[in-house]
């Protein structure tokens, strides 16, 4: 029987999150259950993330394989495999193919273009191989995802646009400012929009952080975990002008930063930039205060409508994308063609060069005589003729275009050699 | 045309080549294109000098005298500043702005044709008079390059205040490089145009022992001289940034056009080589 390439899971479009939880297993578990896999799939990857639950097969026995893992997969959380079915997929071939590519190339997350999705399918086909069950062809077809992915991702603007609204902070943060390391960021209350912002932040390298808040407590506790310093409010409000980066969520009526006390600090900067980031609902920060020069202001809203307005530029960039791996894809098609011709090309050397070997070792029997110089150059010159022979057919076996030509041919040359079936190739 | 020509317009074709894939960047932001802008550029370049090498054997003197030959340089001194740029500093977009003017240039150059520029009396064909010219050409080039790169800051800057943010946005590099580089370019700008007016004066008191004093193209090069001084001073001594600052080197800047254009175009002056310089 015919080796296939089968997709086999369930992910976010099909499947809700409180059943999509059940399947995802530690690392420990679904290296269990791939390894379970090895009579029915020859080669097999397992990834789980918080979105999707993917077996990637090479098989020739894909419903029994499909029923091991199911069943595996019930049992362990008592799920009836009638009730589970609906859940999950299967692409076969192409479609499975084009299904690794989009994923790994993020057109099928939940969030376009999210970055965590090619570090986890890399991971997930690391881990394959630490457990022996990635051969050559799964080598082969994952390498080319990868590749389709980073073209997918410095190619389109799918990955580019934040679309979060604390990405969006950090990347307007890096219109103003070149180098987040040099600057210096002041968070104003001490509340979880607050955290996240800053916490996205630290990532993106701000050099320096300060955190002012009414209660100093909370402001220190945070400060400990973005590596700060915590001060009062009222401090913080002093040294206002020090700070390049405001982030501010603070509780109240009132604006905390007013027009007047930004123009002040303004004028103390002798022009310097000051990005302000007002997360606070109502707003913390006078929006008179974005009128200052040098000064740019955002607010909940116009964050979430860049991040809004990005989302829909990621959505346009998707036939940009799929252009790409439409290109991506015939590659991999002409690697898995010239694939399926390995097994005959190397039956045919194998068979020459028995020829070759048996023929010489007759020859060396008939002639005991020969001096070792004239051996090796006769040696030379039988293995030379053999290749030279075998040269033509194989380029020209390989360059065929048309896949049945491609099948004829190898089929003749079999039948005409005979050379051994080949073994089950991946379609 | 003879063949020297053609090596301009291969030049032309190159810096073409140079813009339709730095177009192309902005167009699907796709890094390789902006590698390829950048093999264009410096073939472009390479056949540039080449061109302005021969021009400089056939006339036996700098080729600055024709109108052509002053394009020709000004495109010469726009590209090298900008391959100097992308050597320092990774800015992708900063090609797709300054390529067309480049390519304007040099088409400016092939279009003004091969017409001889004014006779020069030999006591005016001195090193002194060529490098001269060749710095207040550089002053130009620099000043055009910041003026540029204030402009994006400007509209991005707007961008930002107004919270006009699209897709191309994010792909700009941030207002403080473009304010650094506006800076830069404009300060060398600077120099080289001090350099200019002061190898102009040494020139002119070696050659005819005195001052043309009341040329309208000195008094306009030593007015552009001054509003890029003061807005050094304001920049550097008041710490003035921004918008206002951009003001000054943009006057700045439309001044030094009128010098270089203007001037001949609307008034008497002693400087006839070429158009401008």
């Amino acid at each position: 029987m015919k080796d296939r390439f089968i997709v086999f899971g369930l992910n976010h479009s099909t499947t809700p999150v409180e059943v999509r939880e059940k399947y995802a297993l530690p690392p420990e578990e679904a290296r269990l259950v791939v390894e379970s896999l090895k009579p029915d799939a020859a080669e097999a990857v397992f990834l789980s993330t918080c979105n999707r639950v993917e077996f990637y097969l090479r098989t020739d026995r894909a419903e029994e394989a499909i029923t091991r893992v199911r069943t595996a997969l019930n049992a362990k959380h008592k799920l009836k495999d009638s009730d589970a079915a609906k859940y999950f997929y299967r692409h076969d071939g192409v479609d499975a193919f084009r299904h690794l590519f989009r994923v790994a190339g993020s057109l099928d997350s939940m969030v376009v273009g999210e970055a965590q999705i090619l570090g986890q399918v890399k991971e997930a086909y690391r881990s394959a191989v630490e457990a022996g069950t990635a051969g050559p062809f799964l080598n082969g077809v994952f390498q080319r995802a990868f590749s389709a992915a980073k073209r997918v991702r410095s190619q389109t603007d799918i990955a580019r646009l934040p679309v979060s609204i604390s990405s969006v902070a950090v990347d307007l943060a890096l219109k103003i400012f070149t180098r987040l390391d040099e600057h210096r960021a002041l968070v104003l209350g001490a509340g979880e929009m607050s955290e996240n912002t800053a916490k996205h932040l630290v990532a993106a390298g701000v050099g320096k952080f300060w955190v002012a808040n009414r209660t100093v407590e909370k402001a220190r506790l945070l400060a400990q975990n973005l590596g700060g310093q915590a001060m009062s409010l009222a401090e913080g409000l002093e040294r206002l002008h020090e700070a390049d980066i405001v982030i501010s969520s603070v509780g109240g009526d009132q604006p905390t930063l007013t027009s007047e006390v930004v123009r002040s600090a303004m004028a103390k900067r002798r022009g310097k930039p000051l990005f302000l980031i007002d997360i606070g609902v109502p707003r913390n920060i006078e929006p008179e205060a974005g009128r200052v020069d040098s000064v740019y202001l955002f607010n909940i809203d116009d964050l979430s409508q860049v991040a809004q307005a990005n989302r829909d530029a990621r959505s346009k960039a998707l036939s940009q994308a799929e252009t790409v791996l439409d290109q991506e894809m015939r590659e991999l098609l002409a690697w898995l063609n010239n694939l399926a011709l390995v097994p005959t090309i190397t039956g045919l050397r194998e068979r020459i060069e028995s020829l070759r070997s048996h023929e010489w070792e007759e020859f060396l029997k008939k002639n005991p005589d020969l001096a070792p110089k004239d051996l090796e150059r006769l040696e030379r010159l039988t293995r030379s003729m053999a290749a030279k022979m075998l040269h033509e057919p194989t380029v020209r076996l390989k360059g065929l275009e048309d896949e049945s030509d491609r099948f004829l041919y190898a089929k003749v040359l079999r039948e005409l050699f005979g050379l051994n079936p080949p073994p089950g190739s991946a379609s | 045309m003879a063949w020297s020509g053609w090596i301009l317009v291969l030049t032309a074709g190159f810096y073409l080549g140079a813009t339709w894939s730095a177009m192309g960047y902005f167009r699907n932001w796709n890094l390789a294109q902006d590698v390829a802008a950048g093999r264009f550029l410096a073939m472009g370049i390479t056949a540039h000098i080449v061109f302005l090498g021969i021009r400089w054997v056939q006339t036996g003197f700098i080729p600055l005298t024709a109108f052509s030959e002053v394009l020709a340089v000004l495109g010469l001194c726009l590209s090298i500043g900008l391959a100097l740029t992308r050597m320092r500093v990774r800015i992708p977009v900063l090609s797709s702005l300054f390529l067309p003017l480049i390519v304007l240039f040099t088409l400016a150059s092939l279009a003004a044709g091969p017409t001889p520029g004014p006779e020069i009396q030999p006591q005016f064909k001195t090193t002194l008079l060529a490098v001269h010219i060749l710095c207040n050409l550089l002053g130009y080039s620099y000043f055009t390059l910041g003026f540029f790169t204030g402009l994006a800051f400007y509209i991005q800057e707007g961008r930002l205040k107004e919270h006009k943010i699209q897709a191309w946005t994010f792909h700009l590099p941030s207002l403080e490089t473009m304010d650094g580089l506006t800076v830069r370019f404009t300060a060398w700008g600077f120099v080289f145009w001090t350099f200019g007016i002061a190898l102009g004066i040494l020139n002119a008191v070696k050659t005819e022992s005195k001052l043309p004093a009341y040329d309208p193209k000195i008094i306009s090069a030593w007015c552009v001289w001054g509003l890029y001084a003061l807005y050094f001073a304001l920049r550097w001594g008041l710490r003035m940034r921004g918008k206002k600052a951009l003001a000054l080197a943009v006057a700045g800047y439309l001044l030094s056009l009128f010098t270089f254009f203007g001037v001949k175009l609307l008034m008497t002056t002693h400087h006839t080589f070429g158009l401008g310089s």
